[in-house]
């Protein structure tokens, strides 16, 4: 507190602060702040609804508090409007008055009235120069029964059953001496307690020097408000007797701070009397959740006699009937309360007889020891600065970067002691990690407390009725995500409610219910954070998307016709789209989604959508749980060393030289590797990164990875270790590599890249927006349609055609007319480790001429290598031309034997071989156990 | 008036350059540096400053001078231009000049295309020019390669 006398002005229009009132200020704007968005939350649930007394003492407490202190730092506007508020909401919480819409809306603006008036004074320190006085009379118009007739109101104002309740809280009729609280109130109370233990130490801290020095108005004033601000908030809880003992010490601490009375020993010491009581009343409330058994009522017939000079002189309590600040007639005064007349007192004596007090009643000794020894409330929190945070944020970083170093430096053989030392380095350094990482992490309810109030107004503004709920309120993010998604997240759910939710007619005629639900779902999975929109509004058209997209030029018409639902619903994000028929100044004008998904991505997230036509929408983001140190896997590729996000890590799958021949397939010249029976697409990283394979090793390692919810192997030189990596950001010149997302210090002190699995993958186009490859996948997969298949086109002359479908072809293979050998009368050629039999098509075929043209020893012949039950034959054909995707349409039958059919393919006449027929009849054993004779011959 | 000002300065095959002072952070000799795949030829590398990650500009591949011959190693200049630090690799790092206002002027002619782009104006010094670099400028390499979808 400030030595200099400081006297609040009440009677000025546009207070200005005195700099020792700084800190006060500063203290009750942070307070404030976290009070209305608190409010905008208590509203709109109260208008769900409006009986419910408890909410409606919260907001109460909450204004009542406001007000309270502003009046006494001298912000007068502010006050007022407060004070209003304040009488319609004891009204609304007296049962006189019903809340209806236009009330509700009514307070809700004078939230933002203060809000902004709060800014003013943070910014400017005065309470800025906007004129509130029509919110004023509205607040006060409102407050008569026949407040003007409202427009439709969504929110009926029937009467909740609730409302009849009798809640002990609200009721201020016979004070019983020790009031129950009510259950519901527990939260209330805790945090009631918190703060008043605060304020009690400080107020005993005051009352000491405001000894020394009396004349301190600026103490006084703080005192007061302290006082006042537990009368306030206990009235409500319930804490009737708690509530009169403050009341009668803010009558005089009113009286000395408008010097109406001077502060002398006895004052003090009844008023730090009071401080006790009020300690002794809170620390019962905290252990049994009553105010307890003292009798208090001396206490307060000493305060209320030393409240003029006569009276304390005299033996007959002569209270103030009056309170110099509060005017609300809803507060007890002191008339009400029944004071149990005890043995008429002179004030000397009151240390003795509240020590008398306090040794009576045994129970309340054992509740102050076990104040003692068990931590209370007040203990168990704390108030930290963020940038304190954010600064041993870095020092961990730091740390875990240090601890890798040393790593590096106990090899196997070293000492016992330091490989155990650094052992216990790891560990610590790798709990302290969790430790700081925990204590910036937020519930997301805390972004999410707005939203109720944007639901509201959004639904008012565009006459439509949508309900919010939200699941997964507690789940926790870091402070720095919470920062970064609350303008996406704020976007999508307006989104929601503009365009995803229809009207209420709309969705009667669709026979649903006319009021819409927006439901908001955070939960944790996979390392991750997902949170949900989901709307059950009209879904979102794929072909009208896909109308748009085409009309905004943002896909070419080839794209879209080979574009799923899936896929097109997406569309919502690329940049400059907005299927809105209008533009409001809500959303729609086409720049919305691809910035969200911008600003999630940019913190390493990923958002997708999902939607049924008529039914809904679901929005689904993902964020990672932290951003700055993260495990990794480390490897090597080109020469150069690289981090691959643990969170993208599937499985790592090794084939030796062998192995890699024959497992990594081609397809549509792509390679991929058959996964259980999935097919992987795989990318080399040294050829996408441009580099040359180092390694001299055959073996193919290849990194399981996943992204967005699909798989491909990367195909890398060399896997090291697992570590816990700090991800430092690349400067915003490399920001246009796809590749990287950022690089980090390794324990060497060298850099590694760190690779970005997203951008890589779509980079090498194994996952692309426009899935042009998804045909070989399906391909596999049978999921193709009937009459398309992929076809192998060779040639066994200089211009003929033949064609054999590629599912049926194993490999192409080139071998030396040289390495053909003879087994009986069989041309066979070593393979892969077995005897491979060749069949000559052109002398089965009988096409074209002799054989007698291919004599080169060291000619290269084709063959087209086919597998069934694991036993191989190579069709030897003169050209491998192409691989097409082609409708079959078989345009005429068989004439011959070893064609099924003749087909155009790429506007040329083209035979389908019948290679089942053309391989039973080489090696009749060959096709034992397989069943697709029987297609052949059907065919024929 | 005559206004005095401070420059760092730096030598890039026969050119003389200088930095604001106060843009500079440090200076130093010859860094490893790890190779960034895919990046253009202007961007080195990325080097450890201290456990701070920095972009190396190749200042020669950015005027589009030739290059240092292999057996001489660049030196850095490390830059602070707004929120980034990036470090420019020169040849050999002179001292800090303090100059005068009224030996300023526009880049001549005879100062190639490329460099002139780059360079903010002049200071005539006793026997050489002091080409003024723009620093922004300079650091503002892109790698956003137009998404091929």
């Amino acid at each position: 507190m400030s030595d200099e006398p400081v006297a609040p002005d009440l009677n000025s229009d546009e207070s200005s602060e005195d700099d020792g009132m700084g800190e006060i200020i500063n203290e009750f704007l942070v307070e404030s702040y976290e009070n209305l968005d608190q409010l905008d939350q208590n509203l709109i649930d109260l208008e769900q609804n409006p009986g419910d007394t408890n909410i409606l003492s919260s907001i109460f407490r909450t204004i009542h508090t406001i007000k309270g202190t502003c009046g006494f730092i001298g912000f007068t506007k502010l006050e007022s409007v407060a004070h209003v508020g304040e009488s319609l909401l004891s009204k609304l919480r007296d049962g006189v008055l019903d809340l209806d819409p236009s009330r509700t809306s009514v307070l809700l603006a004078m939230v933002d009235a203060i809000r902004q008036m709060l800014s003013c004074i943070e910014a400017d320190r005065n309470e800025g120069s906007v004129d509130y006085s029509e919110l004023v009379e509205t607040l006060t118009r409102l407050q008569s029964e026949d407040s003007s007739a409202e427009p439709s109101t969504p929110v009926q104002a029937e009467e909740a059953p609730k409302q009849e309740e009798p809640a002990p809280v609200a009721d201020p009729e016979p004070i019983k001496p020790s009031a129950e609280i009510d259950e519901d109130m527990e939260p209330i109370v805790d945090e009631f307690l918190v703060e008043s233990y605060e304020n009690l130490d400080k107020l005993d801290k005051d009352l000491i020097e405001l000894e020394q020095d009396p004349g301190n108005t600026g103490i006084l004033g703080s005192i007061f408000r302290t006082i006042h601000t537990i009368k306030g908030t206990c009235g409500f809880i319930g804490l009737h007797k708690l509530e009169k003992v403050s009341h009668v010490g803010e009558n005089l601490l009113g009286k000395l701070r408008d010097g109406e009375l001077a502060l002398n020993p006895p004052r003090t010491s009844a008023l730090l009397a009071m401080v006790d009581a009020i300690r002794q009343i809170l620390s019962c409330i905290e252990s049994d959740r009553n105010e307890g058994d003292i009798d208090y009522s001396q206490l307060v017939i000493t305060l209320g006699k030393l409240l003029t000079d006569e009276g304390a002189q005299e033996i007959t309590a002569q209270p103030a009937p009056s309170m110099p600040v509060a005017e609300k007639k809803e507060e007890p005064t002191v008339e009400e309360t029944t004071i149990l007349a005890e043995k008429t007192d002179r004030r000397q004596s009151i240390p003795d007889e509240q020590e008398k007090h306090v040794a009576k009643a045994e129970d309340k000794r054992t509740a102050t020891d076990r104040q003692n020894e068990t931590r209370s409330v007040s203990d168990s929190s704390i108030r930290v600065d963020v940038d304190i945070l954010d600064r041993l944020m870095n020092l961990v970083g730091e740390l875990v970067l240090a601890r890798n170093q040393i790593l590096q430096f106990v090899p196997k053989g070293a000492d016992a002691s330091f490989i155990a030392t650094s052992q216990h380095l790891n560990l610590v350094t790798s709990e302290l990690q969790e430790g700081v990482m925990k204590t910036r992490m937020q519930p997301i309810g805390n972004i999410w407390s707005k939203f109720p109030r944007v639901v509201r107004d959004l639904s008012m503004a565009v006459g439509k009725k949508i309900r919010l709920e939200m699941e997964g309120k507690e789940t926790e993010l870091d402070k720095t995500l919470i920062e970064a998604i609350k303008d996406p997240l704020t976007h999508i759910v307006r989104n929601s409610c503009d365009h995803g939710i229809e009207s209420p007619e709309k969705r009667a005629e669709a026979g649903k219910d006319e009021e819409g639900v927006l439901l908001l779902r955070a939960f944790h999975e996979g390392g991750q954070v997902n949170i949900e929109i989901v709307d059950d509004g009209g879904g979102i058209d794929p072909d009208k998307i896909k109308a748009k997209a085409l009309e905004k030029e943002v896909i070419t018409q080839e794209q879209a016709d080979r574009m799923g639902d899936r896929e097109l619903v997406n569309l919502i994000f690329a940049a400059g789209f907005s299927t809105a028929e209008k533009v409001t100044n809500v959303s729609g004008r086409g720049v919305g989604m691809d910035v969200v998904r911008t600003n999630i991505e940019k913190i390493g997230g990923t958002v997708d959508i999902k939607s049924r036509k008529g039914k809904g929408t679901t929005l689904r983001v993902k964020i990672p749980l932290t951003l700055a140190i993260i495990p990794a896997l480390i490897i090597t590729s080109g020469g150069g060393r690289y981090a691959i996000p643990q969170v993208n890590l599937l499985e790592l799958v090794r084939l030796d030289g062998e192995q890699a021949k024959k497992s990594v397939e081609q397809i549509q010249g792509a390679p991929v590797y058959r996964l259980r029976g999935n097919l992987l697409p795989l990318i080399y990283l040294h050829e996408e990164l441009e580099l040359e394979k180092k390694s001299e090793d055959d073996a193919v390692n290849i990194v399981v990875l996943h992204a967005d919810d699909r798989q491909f192997g990367l195909v890398v030189e060399g896997i090291s270790e697992t570590e816990e990596i700090v991800v430092k950001p690349l400067g915003e010149q490399l920001k246009g590599l796809a590749a990287f997302s950022g690089a980090t210090i390794m324990g060497d002190g060298k850099l590694a890249l760190i690779l970005d699995v997203m951008g890589l993958a779509q980079k090498a186009h194994v996952i692309a927006e426009h899935s042009e490859k998804t045909l070989t996948v399906a391909h596999s997969t049978q999921a193709l349609a009937v009459d398309r298949q992929t076809l192998l086109i060779f040639g066994l002359e200089e211009d003929d055609r033949m064609a054999i479908p590629l599912s049926e072809v194993a490999r192409l293979e080139e071998f030396k007319r040289s390495d053909v050998e003879q087994s009986g009368d069989q041309d066979v050629i070593q393979y892969r480790g077995e005897i491979m039999p060749l069949i000559y098509l052109r002398k089965y075929l009988n096409v074209g001429g002799g054989v007698s043209q291919e004599s080169d020893p060291n000619e290269l012949m084709q063959a087209v290598v086919f597998t069934r039950n694991e036993r191989s034959v190579g069709l030897v054909v003169r050209r491998i031309i192409d691989i097409v995707d082609e409708n079959i349409t078989v345009k005429r039958g068989a004439n011959r034997t070893g064609v099924l059919g003749t087909i155009v393919v790429q506007d040329r006449v083209t035979d389908l071989l019948d290679i089942e027929n053309i391989v039973r009849d080489a090696d009749p054993s060959f096709l034992v156990k397989t069943t697709g004779l029987a297609l052949a011959e059907e065919v024929n | 008036m005559s206004e005095e000002k401070q420059f760092c300065t730096f030598y890039l095959d026969n050119l003389f350059f200088g930095v604001a002072v106060e843009t500079v952070q440090e200076v130093f000799r010859y860094h490893e540096m790890t190779h960034i795949p895919l990046a253009p030829p202007e961007i080195r590398g990325l080097i450890n400053l201290r456990g701070q990650v920095i972009t190396a500009i190749d200042l020669r591949q950015r005027l589009s001078i030739s290059k240092l011959p292999e057996d001489k190693l660049p030196m850095n200049v490390v830059v602070r231009t707004g929120e980034s630090v990036v470090s420019l690799l020169v040849d050999a790092i002179g001292d800090v000049l303090e100059v005068s206002e009224e030996n300023y002027e526009r880049p001549p002619e005879t100062i190639p295309e490329e460099v002139r782009k780059l360079v903010r104006g002049i200071y005539k010094l006793e026997g050489k020019l002091l080409l003024i670099l723009d620093a922004e400028k300079a650091v503002n390499v892109s790698t956003n390669v137009a998404d091929v979808s």
